[in-house]
């Protein structure tokens, strides 16, 4: 209980009920509520398979993509840590990674760094760091908005990267623009999209 | 550490959010934030933001039995989950809810109407009844479902086709932009060394972009490749890396190049054959050379 006034107080400035509806849900999965994992489903189902689907392209597996990452979230719920970021996040980044792994064994490609807890997150404790961005409906639109005004050159090895899996040496290769070029285009492109999420928040 | 540096942990901060670096270059990042407050805070804001670029994605809504697929995993049946009002324990398992004690007298009913077995005859009839009833309906249920499916999936083709035409139509712009803009010039290249019948036309905008094509360019041995370079003006100029160049088999490339903010007036344009993956600056034997007029740059 303690946990949950703290989630909740840490919570406060961001002004999200979203995550903090999130965070109970995770809390009670934690405890072998099944009703909780109904409820995070029901929030976060179709923004979980739209994602595997943008990146499968493919019903079938974008459907068992969800249910995997619901599972993993079902049996590691206990050990999921705040300061990581919101829980919408947490799911997003495993569709994204196993939606990825999914593609890239497709094309015969090495496996990219499946484990999301290697491939997101990379700071253990970061509680006492500033507060982390929660995925709010205005975030989002900001986000979407920035990510639709970018540069062509630098929206698309932003988005080979995140939606293909390519990394930066493919994407390199598969515009047939130097290395150092696209690393530049990437930080530019992530930097406005940066900007534009945390809008007016900082 | 230098500024040098500083920046290329920052490309790598960009590379990590998206998911793409290698074990080594992860750990370069993880060491280096461990020794800059900065530049960890960056890293979290970064990786928040690529979070949340999944979310960004058109939104499909998913078939109905990926529910019940999801919940089985918590070994509860979707009707359940689907019929409970939130936060209610009604997921329990039927048989522990007959065990009475919730205020209704057991048994009440059965005095007023019927005898026990009866009662439990016609439930039983009825219950025959309305499971034969509910598999018809999950059969055609599931029809539809593959139906939609079906069309979920032309659906998504279709948007991947008007992606890539809305994609063709921006670089199709970009081009048009560098033609029509007011400060284009046009500068045409000759070839020399070792590629003597090639030649290249380019236009060029400070603002809008640089639009090249080339023609007659001799096939390259697979570890060389064609580079095209921004020769400014002045004494001792540094060539802007404006990038690489793969002819196709009759010779023929092109390419876009999107003009850095202040990039310097240029002197010329230049083509070099360097080692695949490209250079930051010319190493190797010139093959095209053109000089930009001088009369009308802005």
């Amino acid at each position: 209980m303690m946990w949950l006034l703290w989630a909740v107080v840490r919570m406060a400035p961001q002004k999200d009920p979203g995550d903090a509806g999130d965070l109970e849900a995770v809390r009670r999965m934690a405890e072998g509520d099944g009703q909780a994992l109904a409820t995070l489903y029901d929030r976060h189902g179709r923004v979980t398979y739209s994602l595997a689907l943008r990146i499968l392209a493919e019903p079938l597996e974008a459907e068992e993509i969800v249910q995997d990452v619901f599972s993993q979230a079902w049996r590691q719920a206990a050990r999921f840590d705040r300061s990581r970021g919101a829980v919408v996040a947490w799911l997003l980044m495993m569709t994204r990674s196993r939606s990825i792994d999914r593609v890239r064994a497709r094309r015969a490609m090495p496996a990219s760094s499946g484990d999301p807890d290697v491939a997101f997150g990379l700071i253990p404790d970061a509680a006492d760091g500033p507060e982390r961005m929660a995925l709010t409906t205005e975030r989002a639109a900001r986000l979407k908005e920035a990510l639709d005004t970018l540069p062509l050159l630098q929206r698309l090895p932003i988005e080979l990267a995140f939606f293909e899996g390519l990394t930066h040496v493919e994407v390199s290769d598969r515009l047939e623009v130097p290395l150092g070029t696209i690393k530049t285009r990437i930080r530019l492109g992530l930097m406005k999209m940066k900007d534009a999420f945390l809008g007016g928040a900082s | 550490m230098s500024v040098a540096d500083r920046e290329q942990l920052r490309e790598l901060a960009s590379l990590h959010a998206l998911g793409v670096l290698s074990a080594e270059e992860r750990a370069e990042l993880t060491q280096a934030m461990a020794a800059d407050a900065d530049l960890a805070a960056e890293v979290r804001q970064l990786e928040d933001t690529a979070g949340a670029l999944g979310g960004v994605v058109a939104q499909v809504d998913p078939p109905a039995r990926l529910r019940a697929r999801v919940l089985a995993v918590a070994g509860i049946e979707a009707e359940d989950a689907a019929n409970a009002a939130p936060g209610s324990a009604s997921v329990t398992a039927i048989g522990s809810r007959s065990r009475g004690g919730d205020g209704v007298a057991p048994g009440r009913g059965a005095s007023h109407a019927l005898p026990g077995w009866l009662a439990a005859a016609a439930a039983l009839v009825l219950a025959s009844g309305l499971g034969l009833w509910a598999l018809q309906l999950r059969g055609s249920l599931e029809a539809m479902n593959a139906r939609v499916d079906r069309a979920e999936a032309e659906v998504v083709r279709i948007q991947r086709t008007v992606d890539e035409a809305q994609q063709q139509t921006r670089v199709l712009q970009a081009h048009n932009s560098v033609l029509f803009a007011p400060d284009t010039l046009r500068v045409d290249l000759a070839g020399e060394g070792s590629a003597p019948t090639s030649k290249a036309r380019a236009f060029m905008s400070r603002h809008s972009g640089l639009a090249f094509a080339a023609d007659q360019l001799p096939a390259l041995p697979a570890d060389k490749v064609y580079q095209l370079w921004v020769v400014p003006q002045g004494d001792k100029p540094v060539p802007i890396n404006a990038g690489l160049l793969a002819p196709d088999a009759s010779g023929h490339a092109s390419l876009f190049f999107d003009m850095p903010a202040n990039v310097p007036l240029a002197a010329a344009l230049a083509v070099t054959v360097e080692p695949a993956g490209g250079v930051p600056a010319p190493t190797g034997a010139r093959v095209l050379l053109g000089a930009v007029p001088t009369a009308t740059a802005s």
